[in-house]
């Protein structure tokens, strides 16, 4: 595989614009926390080719397991995240922002209520997935799986919506102005 | 500007021989011992783990401040998790009612305690010694055998390294864009929810569109200068194994392989 620097750069960028979110709103409310990285993430599938969305979720991924204080929970970074409940939903974002990147290609209504619904599926299933074998398997916490979602779904799903819904409306003024300002694309 | 410093903040730099090791040495030994952290049974393993990263921290002139530092966001999980091994171990002694307590249950809460307190102190000396453009590094030099099968070390490096360096341009840029608008009239502090949220986009519009050209600028710079990857590169700083790194490497992998046989030789 080989990437332009085009999109090596455009990678980094929201690889970045992850951990500004992650680190300048740090609202920790119970396990789960209340971040803004959703918002990067659907921005990520609306402005981004696919691989590039994976990649820049990946990337974020990285930083943060390689010891940089970046996640928005403590310790915030760290191979022993891996150990956290709430790992799962960064794979969640992993797995979101290309799913979104691949839907969101067309325009009508109907195509991007199909990518924002894929997003929130693909980001909470394995985040809420995750949460319950980590609380039952090497946490010794045990939880029931719908206590598990009535912890880390519900009291999110909402606003994660409205975030995906802004992101997308953000994504409609963003393009335009874009494809003025760049040479390349 | 916020969020700076939580970024830089961790690296400590210091000029000790832990820092100089080269950082591909730190982070097997860190992988490893968090392998063998998990892998222990025993209080006189942790003692022999607990031993060896209380060396390396002297010998890096970390004071156990810092360490107490990056222990205080966690210490709330690591008193439930105290209290609850202690609450709902099965073989409690009733207390009053349908409250028992078991001492069993507070051992095993200890232990459980004790490995997560050792995980952190172990990550925390990577990072207190080591800076993120090493680490970047050292992560590149450690996974560049898997190049042979088209797996991009060196891309990854770079646009971790480049990732890196947009972050505070990204924190400058906003703070520039929200005053260049307020100087405009923009009200970003009072109205409902609603309207704060509406106040963010002419922030946000204008912060992509600059992010996004800053990004195909550095790509034009990167391509004019011929960039074209991990190809035939040459780097200013070489990574290389000194002595030291060798005498590191052997006294940590000594110190796991000695922590999880003592059981055994004790017995």
């Amino acid at each position: 595989m080989s990437l332009s620097p085009f999109s090596m750069t455009r990678v980094a960028l929201f690889a970045a614009l992850c951990v500004v979110a992650a680190v300048t709103f740090r609202f920790s409310s119970g396990v789960v926390p209340f971040s803004l990285v959703p918002f990067v993430v659907f921005l990520a599938g609306f402005l981004l080719p696919p691989l590039e969305a994976f990649l820049s979720m990946l990337l974020y991924l990285l930083l943060g397991l390689s010891g940089l204080p970046v996640f928005a929970t403590p310790p915030f970074g760290g191979p022993l995240y891996v150990l956290r409940p709430t790992f799962g939903f960064l794979l969640g974002f992993v797995l979101a922002a290309p799913g979104v990147a691949f839907l969101s290609k067309g325009k009508t209504a109907r195509r991007i209520a199909q990518a924002i619904g894929a997003g929130m599926a693909l980001l909470y299933l394995p985040g809420i997935l995750y949460f319950f074998f980590a609380m039952n398997v090497f946490l010794g916490k045990p939880v029931g799986l719908w206590d598990t979602v009535r912890i880390a779904f519900i009291p999110f799903a909402g606003p994660d919506l409205v975030k995906a819904f802004f992101a997308y409306l953000l994504a409609r003024q963003i393009l335009p102005r874009l494809r003025q300002s760049l040479h390349s694309k | 500007m916020f969020g700076r410093n939580v970024i830089i903040g961790q690296y400590i730099p210091l000029d000790s021989a832990v820092h100089r090791l080269d950082p591909r040495s730190k982070l097997l030994v860190v992988a490893l011992g968090i392998v063998t952290l998990f892998l222990v049974q025993s209080w006189i393993s942790f003692l022999f783990l607990a031993a060896f990263c209380g060396i390396l921290a002297a010998v890096a002139r970390l004071s156990f401040r810092y360490f107490l530092k990056s222990l205080r966001p966690l210490w709330i999980l690591l008193l439930l998790t105290l209290v609850l091994h202690v609450f709902f171990t099965q073989d409690g002694v009733v207390l009053f009612g349908f409250l028992r307590v078991s001492f069993e249950g507070f051992i095993k809460g200890l232990f459980i305690v004790v490995r997560l307190a050792l995980l952190v102190v172990v990550t925390t000396i990577l990072t207190l010694t080591t800076s993120p453009i090493e680490l970047t590094d050292g992560m590149e030099g450690l996974l560049s055998p898997l190049k042979k099968w088209g797996f991009p070390a060196h891309e990854l490096a770079m646009m971790m390294t480049i990732a890196l360096r947009f972050i505070p341009t990204l924190l400058e840029e906003a703070d520039r864009i929200m005053k260049a608008q307020m100087a405009r009239g923009v009200d970003f502090e009072s109205g409902g929810l609603l309207n704060r949220i509406r106040g963010l986009v002419p922030l946000l519009v204008p912060l992509f569109v600059s992010a996004f050209r800053r990004a195909e600028d550095l790509a034009i710079a990167m391509e004019s200068r011929c960039y074209r990857g991990g190809v035939g590169r040459t780097r200013l700083k070489v990574l290389r194994f000194a002595p030291r790194d060798y005498l590191f490497l052997c006294s940590a992998f000594s110190t796991f392989v000695l922590s999880l046989g003592i059981p055994w030789i004790v017995r």
